[in-house]
């Protein structure tokens, strides 16, 4: 029996395993990762990061709607780094599946996304933010925050930080069109003439106020995880 | 074949982007001022522009399989739920006593009481293009629970005057002497007293003290219906509008199965929203909501038309049917019974509206707001004491149940009038908040409101209070009816129409506060503030305070002196003569309460996923309500009414702002956040809270600086735990494909949560049965006369603290223990959630989950008796849940 427990874990573990290491998918060309690669690259890579703060609900009953554990979830990504757009590319072709199409269909389809692929991000970087719920008021809520919101009035929320520029101020905010993407931040790459990023740097941070939740999120993402054959990569 | 449709599918994603593009080009562009920076881009979008206009929709993603998740769904997998187009769930939460543990006080050999709970609903949400959200779920729960109720009623054979079985002496309180062989004779035997046997039951415990249990079922119904719409429209501007209706009956259990109450709940709520974003700067939001409440509770008893005539005591009515049923009876040493609070019914209406703006003016973030609430309490009726109470403490004979045998009580009152009030009150309020950033490190925030709550008034001229509050020496007084001449003679008119309490226009409420990073790293951030703010008295207050008093409703009170009984149960209010008149008001110049708060924080984030953060809070709360009693005299032998200051008058009660309290609490807790399949939060806290507000009497009207205490409530010290831990984590499940390989889909998708809850007991006082020193009022402490070291006393459940350290005080005399001196036992409950989900091949989600209440069975048990001089005192009569366990179904698609 114990025998049998360990074998399922084993096969568990190495299911797990099987998803390869980012800066290796990196090294493959977009067009050939898998699924799993590009929502590995969306969700657990340098450019990306999940923050899920929890809740249980205590006592009896059936907690907000059937829900007990309350999970809400930022997805915080890098959309100025290519691996993120190219992520978000992979999956645009197969979902219509790219991998069986004509040569002429694959161009087409190719002309359509290269747009967003080559989008020019060479003053800005740009933080997204998604949000997802299982309680539908809280979802709702904090849609309607990041809808509502504008630059002016975003500027004292969210910030970038990095080691010399402890504050960087936000250039422009693009409320979310698609729960796909979400909101955009955008800040600037260089500040009087200095690159607010560079490779010897530790981390950069990224911080929003989202009063919805109650919640200070902070996300950080290190510099050196970020270095691709020691380019920085954001 | 699959080629066509791919082609067709690269068409409507190129028609797509291109249609996309050009909506988005005859859009406004919100970021005016940066975007006008970045012109001239090669493809004719400038680079912000382009940041803005990305997005990955797919224009023909209904085209793909439904089996797939869609894209939005695929790129932020979401551990717990699925949403689509049309999403929602089916659930089910089912309990009942099969599954749970034995109490500790259920009578052993014996099946559970009765328990089957059951809730369902269902809720199904759809976005309509982007722009509109519709939702709506409906909650029902049937409940049919029998509680184990514990109390002490009298053995059979006292019912015929035999208290043989007593095991002290009764004394006959015409001769002084005891009764031979503790017999009262069958002659002495009051007709009232035996009318009421019958709804005396006799013992079915073997248990001497708790020898009556009631497993009589609690009843509850409840369906709530919700619906709810928002519209974000083109304009940049948000609606919502929510109506949400709950309807529900209920029966709740009395110790003793001839009585109960019949519950009715029904409540609406009805809100509106509207938020607009107005240029760059400005966010705005208006709302308006109704919400319409009521609750009716009536005795099973109700509806018996003569029921209380029945009983044989003069001088009790009940005006309609409604009305009808027992007078309320308390026994020193046995069980209360009686329709005690029957009819209960609260009808209240509230209607609002607020605005705010926000706006950023620089390193200023400005926001103003302002909301209005119109309150309405209708057709209130909360005490239903008409039908007469009647208190039995043992001071005759020697025994409760003795003395109410031979109708002797030591006080009997009654109501008389309508208790109905009608109260209306306007609030107001207008803040201006700003969040002002000095430094990237330091930020100010800053602001000041001012509320104000007219104080309730009257709609149908049906109040009335006792003016002016003079108590010592000597007090007097007149009870003014709002509006009349003679309080307009007073000056009361500053009170306004139907009101008799002036109002508080002083209410300003500042508040600051600062963030601070010392190290200029993002981690680690100390905050402060301090901040003022209000809590009006609310609605209860008024009715119980103005709402009831003569000539409308009045109580009178007759009470016997404590060593020769005066009132016969048949005529109880024809002895005193006149009866006592029970008076009651509000302090005219009742100052809205109000807290003032600080805070420190230091909160420091690790390794990415841990939280740490050590706070300070404290408060100091002024001019929250008591209630002071008034012409109240000194103890003493002899009959109370002709001993009062003021002999013309009974007791006053009357609500003043007096009372004060502060706390303190001091909070280390550790966070977690989901990472790894595991999160988990933990506190530990330090609280120290004291104040001087007694329940409802204090124990020395003169000497209210004794009444400073432990708050009640408030234990020393809390430890919680919640986690959330998937059992084999590191998989995500939302990508359909491989979750359909079966073995994966039985080891996979096991989660583990819970909350552990731990704390020392809350603190309580010990008194003496009924009015020991017979100055007219209850709420006596006993006297402590020494303090066993908790050392050498080991608690148990017939005596959970040392009782011979207390003792009744010297007759006529207060006693000089303290309030909230014990504390009671602790808690400390281990609540475990096992849950699996799965994953169907279509991606809709099936749970199944059990849960364990008190999963280890720890016996946490309620407060033991506390009142001094009777077999009952230091023994506890209840626990707190045992181990239950729930279980449920869950199918989310």
């Amino acid at each position: 029996m114990l025998l049998r427990a360990c074998l399922v874990l084993l096969l568990f573990l190495s299911a797990a395993a099987a998803v390869p290491d980012p800066q290796q998918i990196l090294r493959k060309d977009f067009s050939s990762w898998t699924l799993s690669e590009a929502t590995r690259i969306l969700n657990r890579s340098p450019w990306a990061r999940k923050q899920t703060y929890t809740r249980v609900l205590g006592g009896v009953g059936s907690g907000i709607h059937g829900e007990k554990e309350i999970f809400n979830t930022f997805f915080v990504r890098l959309l100025s780094a290519p691996p993120i757009r190219r992520a978000y590319a992979r999956i645009q072709q197969i979902q219509n599946g790219y991998d069986e199409m004509t040569p002429v269909a694959k161009s087409r389809l190719d002309a359509g996304i290269a747009p967003g692929l080559n989008m020019d991000v060479s003053r800005w970087i740009v933080v997204t933010i998604s949000f997802r719920s299982n309680n539908p008021n809280m979802e709702l809520s904090v849609k309607r925050f990041f809808d509502s919101q504008t630059l002016e009035t975003m500027r004292d929320r969210a910030y970038l930080a990095t080691e010399g520029f402890p504050r960087i101020e936000l250039a422009a905010y693009f409320p979310p069109r698609e729960e796909a993407v979400g909101a955009k931040f955008v800040f600037p790459r260089r500040i009087d003439g200095a690159a607010v990023v560079s490779p010897d740097q530790k981390e950069v941070n990224f911080e929003v106020n989202i009063p919805s939740v109650y919640r200070r999120l902070r996300v950080n993402f290190p510099v050196s995880d970020m270095l691709v054959e020691g380019a920085l990569v954001l | 074949m699959s080629r066509v449709l791919n082609s067709l599918l690269v068409f409507g994603l190129v028609i797509g982007i291109w249609d996309q593009g050009s909506a988005k080009a005859k859009a406004k562009p919100k970021q005016g001022e940066a975007a006008s920076q970045e012109s001239g881009a090669g493809s004719g979008k400038s680079p912000l522009d382009q940041i803005r206009d990305y997005q990955i929709r797919l224009v023909r993603e209904t085209a793909v399989s439904t089996s797939r998740p869609s894209l939005a769904e695929m790129v932020n997998p979401f551990p717990a739920k699925q949403s689509g187009r049309l999403n929602g769930s089916v659930y089910w939460f089912h309990r009942n006593d099969n599954l749970d543990a034995r109490n500790f006080f259920d009578p052993g050999g014996q099946p559970l009481p009765e328990y089957k709970r059951n809730e369902f609903g269902a809720s199904l949400g759809v976005r309509v293009r982007d722009k509109i959200n519709l939702f709506g779920s409906l909650r029902s729960l049937r409940i049919i629970k029998g509680s184990t109720l514990l109390s002490h009623v009298p053995e059979p054979e006292m019912k015929r005057g035999d208290f043989s079985s007593l095991g002290a002496p009764i004394v006959d309180p015409v001769t002084g002497e005891p009764f031979p062989g503790n017999q009262i004779p069958q002659s002495r035997l009051h007709p009232v007293a035996e009318n009421l046997f019958r709804v005396i039951p006799d013992p079915n415990s073997p248990d001497p003290d708790r020898n009556f249990v009631n497993n009589q079922p609690r009843v509850t119904n409840r369906d709530t219906y919700l619906f709810r719409f928002d519209y974000t429209g083109d304009d940049d501007a948000r609606s919502f509008l929510q109506y949400s209706l709950t309807d529900g009956d209920g029966k709740l259990v009395h110790p003793l199965p001839s009585f109960g109450w019949n519950r009715t709940l029904r409540s609406q709520s009805l809100s509106l929203s509207h938020n607009r974003t107005l240029g760059t700067r400005w966010v705005t939001e208006g709302s308006i909501g109704y919400n319409r409440y009521l609750s009716l509770s009536v005795s099973p008893n109700s509806g018996q038309v003569g029921l209380v005539d029945s009983v044989g005591i003069s001088g009790l009515a009940a005006p309609d049917a409604l009305t009808e049923g027992y007078p309320d009876f308390e026994v020193t040493g046995y069980a209360s019974f009686g329709d005690s609070s029957s009819p209960y019914k609260w009808l209240s209406n509230r209607y609002s509206a607020s605005f705010s703006t926000t706006t950023a003016l620089g390193d200023h973030t400005l926001t103003l707001g302002t909301s209005l609430t119109k309150r309405q309490v209708n057709d209130t009726h909360i005490e239903g004491r008409g039908r007469g109470e009647f208190e039995f403490s043992g001071f005759y004979t020697g025994d409760g149940f003795a003395d109410f045998v031979l109708g002797l009580p030591s006080v009997a009152s009654r109501t008389v009038g309508s208790d109905r009030t009608d109260l209306r009150r306007n609030q107001w309020q207008a803040y201006i908040r700003d969040r002002w950033r000095l430094s990237p490190i330091l930020a100010l925030t800053g602001g000041v409101a001012y509320h104000y709550a007219s104080p309730y008034r009257s709609a149908s001229d049906t109040i009335s209070g006792f003016f002016p509050l003079l108590f010592e020496p000597p007090p007097t007084g007149r009870i003014i009816v709002a509006d009349s001449f003679e309080a307009r003679a007073l000056g009361l008119e500053r009170a306004g129409r139907g009101g008799l309490v002036f109002p508080d226009r002083n209410d300003w409420a500042p508040r600051i506060g600062l963030s601070y990073k010392p190290f200029r790293t993002n981690r680690l951030v100390l905050r402060a503030s301090y901040s003022l703010y209000y809590s009006v008295v609310g609605s209860s207050s008024f009715s119980r305070y103005l709402g009831k008093n003569f000539p409308f409703y009045y109580t009178e009170r007759a009470q016997s002196p404590v060593d020769s009984p005066d009132l016969d149960l048949a005529n109880p209010f024809e002895n005193v003569a006149p009866p006592e008149l029970v008076v009651r008001g509000i302090e005219t110049g009742l100052r809205t309460p109000y807290v003032q708060a600080w805070t420190l924080i230091l909160e420091n984030d690790f390794q990415e996923v841990w939280h740490l953060r050590a706070s300070y809070y404290g408060n100091k709360r002024t001019g929250w309500s008591r209630v002071l009693p008034g012409n109240v005299p000194l103890p003493a032998s002899g009959p109370i009414q002709s001993r009062r200051p003021n002999p013309a008058f009974g007791q006053f009660r009357i609500l003043t702002g007096a009372s004060s309290g502060s706390s303190h609490r001091m909070n280390l807790s550790a966070e977690r956040r989901l990472s790894d399949g595991m999160s988990l939060r933990s506190a530990f806290t330090l609280l120290r809270s004291l104040d001087d507000r007694y329940r409802s009497e204090p124990s020395n009207p003169r000497n209210l600086k004794a009444e400073r205490a432990p708050s009640r409530g408030v234990p020393i010290r809390q430890f919680s735990l919640n986690y959330i831990i998937d059992l084999l984590p590191g998989r995500e499940r939302t990508l359909g494909a491989e979750g359909r390989n079966p073995l994966l889909q039985l080891v996979d998708g096991w989660r583990l949560s819970g909350i552990t809850r731990i704390q020392d007991g809350t603190p309580f006082s010990v008194f003496v049965p009924g009015d020991g020193n017979n100055d007219g009022l209850g709420g006596d402490r006993a006297d402590r006369i020494s303090m066993t070291p908790s050392d050498r006393f080991e608690s148990s459940v017939d005596m959970w603290f040392p009782v011979d350290d207390f003792a009744e005080p010297a007759p006529y005399s207060f006693g000089n223990s303290g309030r909230n001196i014990l504390r009671r036992p602790g808690f400390h409950a281990w609540d475990i959630s096992l849950i699996k989900q799965t994953r169907l091949v279509n991606g809709d989600l099936v749970e199944l989950r059990v849960e364990l209440f008190n999963a280890f069975n720890q016996v946490n048990f309620r407060q033991p008796n506390a009142v001094v001089g009777t077999s009952l005192f230091g023994k506890i009569f209840g626990a707190h849940r045992s181990r239950e366990i729930e279980v449920a179904l869950k199918y989310s698609f």
